[in-house]
Formats: structure tokens, C-alpha cells, sequence
């Protein structure tokens, strides 16, 4: 089979992401479960974490750009590799959102208070996060279509949660804290699904070769 | 597919004797741009394009079938003048075969046989050498023999000579195979400049140098035109499943 070398390239950026992807979406998981629990370590776990996939994404990046750079693909190697980049672009933002989440744990920990919505939202972060780097490692348009409606539904939620937080704090005014850092948190859930979104897309170019997803 | 068409090709079989060589053939070359044809080797890029200026007529057991339409008129019509035509049509080959005499008269050879007068000479071999891009490296040293030039300089002397007698087209066959890269960018960045007057087929091997230089780009196999498209499309998202196994490596 000619091009062995560049499949094997290809091969471990797959592998490579797939790392990525999972330790992201665990972290999304980690980070919703320490604000709901009020577990510090376990959102010092995922604070951690962000490092490793910092480094992840640098070697990602560093190593499509090389491949590029050495094996001049083209066509459906060109459009896996160039694509890869930004899908490990918008996964590394993915993952400071969750750290971003994990953070807010230290400052409502004396907050009694849970938000079922919220807790909704982060089912849908990480079910989105994962299906759009899938469709990507799969060439799976069904997964994109699927990543395209839990956009749309999460930025319903995000739409809901501002009158329900007003209403929160007109009734509990003590849990004014908790509904201020709820807004954080609801805003990079939505912005996790914003990234989760554009990977889509570009998932959509690198199967489709259609330049209008970009 | 805006542009004016300067050659459109029809129906066009060849056959070197019992070997059905093009299959079909149907496209067309766009004024003023640069249409590159690639493919493995013995696909029928280099027949295709020696068609064009009827060079296969010197081949025995050739049989062409079909229409090449130059501006309207087919080049196989019984009463074309093929010497004529090939003053329209150009072409530079492989390896740099400059005549075995100064710079100066390989220049200055073709237009003498057209009946240019010496007097015109002069300018029209200035002239094709800096539209080749070589006027600066040659324009003191005009009697050498040209053989005593590198290779790049010789190819470039090569498109000089075919821009002397005032074609339309220039037809290019592996035209950087012999060259080191930097003649070869020489070349790639000539054909830029020369497409704004002139319209450019390039056979080439070397994928990348038909995905940076031209406008178009045809696909063959087996004697058939599997795709024909825009560079940027046919390299970025080819609409052929051969096409796509071709230029990423997965051939056979």
C-alpha cells in the first residue's frame, strides 16, 4: 500500500485525538459532578488535567502541521489533517471550560443550593463534546446532525436559565452567590456546545469537501 | 467554467494501431490560463497533448478520430497546414534540446524560416528572451554556443524560442523534469507570466507543481479522462473516486 507512512501519521493523530476527547469529556463529567457535590478534589483533579491536554493539544498541532509539512497531502488527507487542527483547537477550548467550571466549585461551596437545569445542561455538554469529536474520527454525518440539534437545545436552556435564576434569587435572595456563578457555569456549558458546534461543521468539510461549512 | 475556450476537444480516439490509446476525449482549454494534465504513466497525457499540435502524425500506425477545435477550426481538417499550425501551437519538451548554435540564432531560427527580415530580428530576440525570463543572465553573451547554458537557462532559452514565432499556445511536456528546484520555480513563476499572454497545457508528473501552476487541471487513466475540474477542486475535493486514489497515493 503506498503512503504507509502518512497513514500511520494519520493513524496516530486519531489515536491522539481520541485521548483528547476522553479525557476531555471525562472532565466535563468531573467538573459538573464536583460543583454539584462540592468535591474540591475532584475539581482540583480536573484543574490538573488541563495541563495534560494543553500539552496534547501543542503535540497535535505540532504534528499536523509536520505531516503537512512532510507528506504534501491532498484532497481527503489534506482536508483529515487541516481539519484536525481545528477540531483540537476547539477541543482545547472545550477543556478550559470545564476547568473554567471546575473553579467555580471553590467559590459556592457554601452554597446549599442545585439547579436541575444546570445539571441538564451539563448532560448535554458532555454528550455533545463527545459526538462532535466522533463524527470527526468516524466521518459520521449522522453524529454532526445529532451535534447540530443539542446546539439548538442547549442554547434553549441557556435562554431558560436567566428568568429562572431572577426568580431564584427574588425567593431566596441569600442565594444570590450561587445564581451569579450559575450564570458562569450556563454560559461555558453553552459556549462548550458553541465549540462542539464548529467541530461539527468542520466535520462536515472534511467528509463533504464543502467549503460553505467552513 | 467562465473563461473562453481556445481549444475545445471533441470525441477525440486515437489508436496506435491496434491499441485504443485516448478513449472519448472531451474538454476545453480556457484562453489565457494554465491547464495541467496528470496521470501515471502510460494513462495518454503526453498522446493527448501531442495531438494538439499534430505531432502524432509523425508516428506510424497513428489513427485519430474526433475534432481539436482552435478557435473554432479543427486542426485535423484535411487542408490545415500542419507547419502553420505548429507556429500556433508551441511546445516545450522534457529535456532542454536547444540547437547546437549560438543563443542568438536558436532565438532568431524560427522567426528566419517564418520570413521575419533581419531587421526585426534583433528586437523579436530581446524580446523572447526577456518574456523568458532570461534576458538579464544571457543579454551580454548573445553568441555563445547555447549549450555552454545550465540546464534551467537551456529550458527557458527552449521558451524563448517556442514565444519567438508568436504562438497562441504553448504546449508543455514535463517541462521541470530535468531541473534542479530552483529552475524549476524559475519555470513555474515564467508560466505565471506567460499565461497573461498566451494559453498553457502542461503535462506533468509532479502533482504538486500541477496543483501550485495551473487553473485547471484533467485527470487521466487508461486513456480516458476521469475528471476534468478546477485545480483548487480537483486537489481539495476531487469529485472522482480514481481521481482521489491518484493523487493521494492509494493507486493500485
Amino acid at each position: 500500500m503506498p503512503r504507509t507512512r502518512l497513514e500511520r501519521e494519520m493513524d496516530t493523530i486519531r489515536d491522539n485525538l481520541q485521548e483528547m476527547g476522553l479525557l476531555i469529556s471525562r472532565d466535563i463529567t468531573d467538573a459538573m459532578n464536583s460543583l454539584e457535590r462540592r468535591d474540591v478534589d475532584l475539581a482540583e483533579n480536573v484543574i490538573k488535567d488541563d495541563k495534560r491536554i494543553n500539552d496534547l493539544y501543542s503535540d497535535l498541532k505540532e504534528r499536523c502541521i509536520q505531516t503537512i509539512a512532510l507528506h504534501q497531502p491532498v484532497a481527503r488527507d489534506l482536508r483529515f489533517l487541516t481539519i484536525a487542527i481545528d477540531v483540537v483547537y476547539n477541543m482545547e477550548r472545550i477543556a478550559d471550560y470545564a476547568d473554567d467550571i471546575a473553579e467555580i466549585v471553590y467559590y459556592v461551596r457554601k452554597c446549599p443550593e442545585n439547579m436541575k437545569e444546570i445539571r441538564e445542561m451539563g448532560v448535554i455538554a458532555k454528550n455533545i463534546t463527545e459526538n462532535a469529536y466522533k463524527s470527526f474520527l468516524e466521518k459520521d454525518l449522522e453524529l454532526v446532525a445529532v451535534v447540530e440539534k443539542d446546539e439548538e437545545l442547549m442554547d434553549e436552556f441557556f435562554e431558560k436559565i436567566f428568568p429562572l435564576l431572577k426568580n431564584f434569587v427574588g425567593e431566596k435572595p441569600e442565594a444570590l452567590t450561587f445564581a451569579m456563578n450559575m450564570i458562569m457555569v450556563a454560559k461555558y456549558l453553552e459556549r462548550i456546545a458553541d465549540h462542539a458546534f464548529n467541530i461539527a461543521q468542520r466535520t462536515r468539510y472534511a467528509v463533504l469537501g464543502d467549503t460553505k461549512s467552513l | 467554467m467562465d473563461a473562453v475556450n481556445e481549444i475545445e476537444v471533441r470525441n477525440l480516439n486515437l489508436w496506435y494501431t491496434d491499441n485504443h490509446a485516448l478513449r472519448d476525449i472531451n474538454l476545453d482549454i480556457k484562453k489565457n490560463k494554465i491547464t495541467a494534465l496528470i496521470g501515471p504513466s502510460g494513462c495518454g497525457k503526453s498522446t493527448f497533448l501531442r495531438c494538439i499540435n499534430r505531432m502524432n502524425d509523425l508516428i506510424d500506425g497513428v489513427r485519430v478520430e474526433g475534432e481539436i477545435l482552435l478557435n473554432g477550426n479543427n486542426v485535423y481538417d484535411k487542408n490545415v497546414d500542419v507547419v502553420g499550425l505548429r507556429k500556433k501551437i508551441g511546445q516545450v519538451f522534457q529535456k532542454p534540446n536547444p540547437f547546437p548554435m549560438t543563443i542568438y540564432d536558436n532565438i532568431a531560427y524560427g522567426p528566419r524560416i517564418h520570413g521575419v527580415s533581419s531587421g526585426e530580428i534583433d528586437d523579436l530576440v530581446e524580446e523572447s528572451l526577456k518574456a523568458a525570463a532570461l534576458w538579464g543572465e544571457v543579454s551580454d553573451r548573445l553568441k555563445i554556443p547555447a549549450l555552454e547554458l545550465s540546464g534551467g537557462q537551456q529550458q527557458r532559452l527552449c521558451i524563448a524560442r517556442a514565444l519567438a514565432v508568436k504562438p497562441e499556445v504553448i504546449l508543455f511536456d514535463e517541462p521541470c523534469s530535468a531541473l534542479d528546484p530552483i529552475s524549476t520555480h524559475k519555470i513555474e513563476d515564467l508560466l505565471q507570466e506567460l499565461k497573461k499572454q498566451y494559453t498553457i497545457v502542461i503535462v506533468t508528473h509532479n502533482m504538486q507543481q500541477a496543483a501550485r501552476v495551473s487553473d485547471y487541471t484533467g485527470f487521466f487513466l487508461l486513456g480516458e479522462m476521469i475528471e476534468y475540474n478546477r485545480t483548487r477542486i480537483l486537489f481539495e475535493n476531487p469529485q472522482k473516486k480514481e481521481t482521489e486514489d491518484y493523487i493521494t497515493g492509494r493507486f493500485g
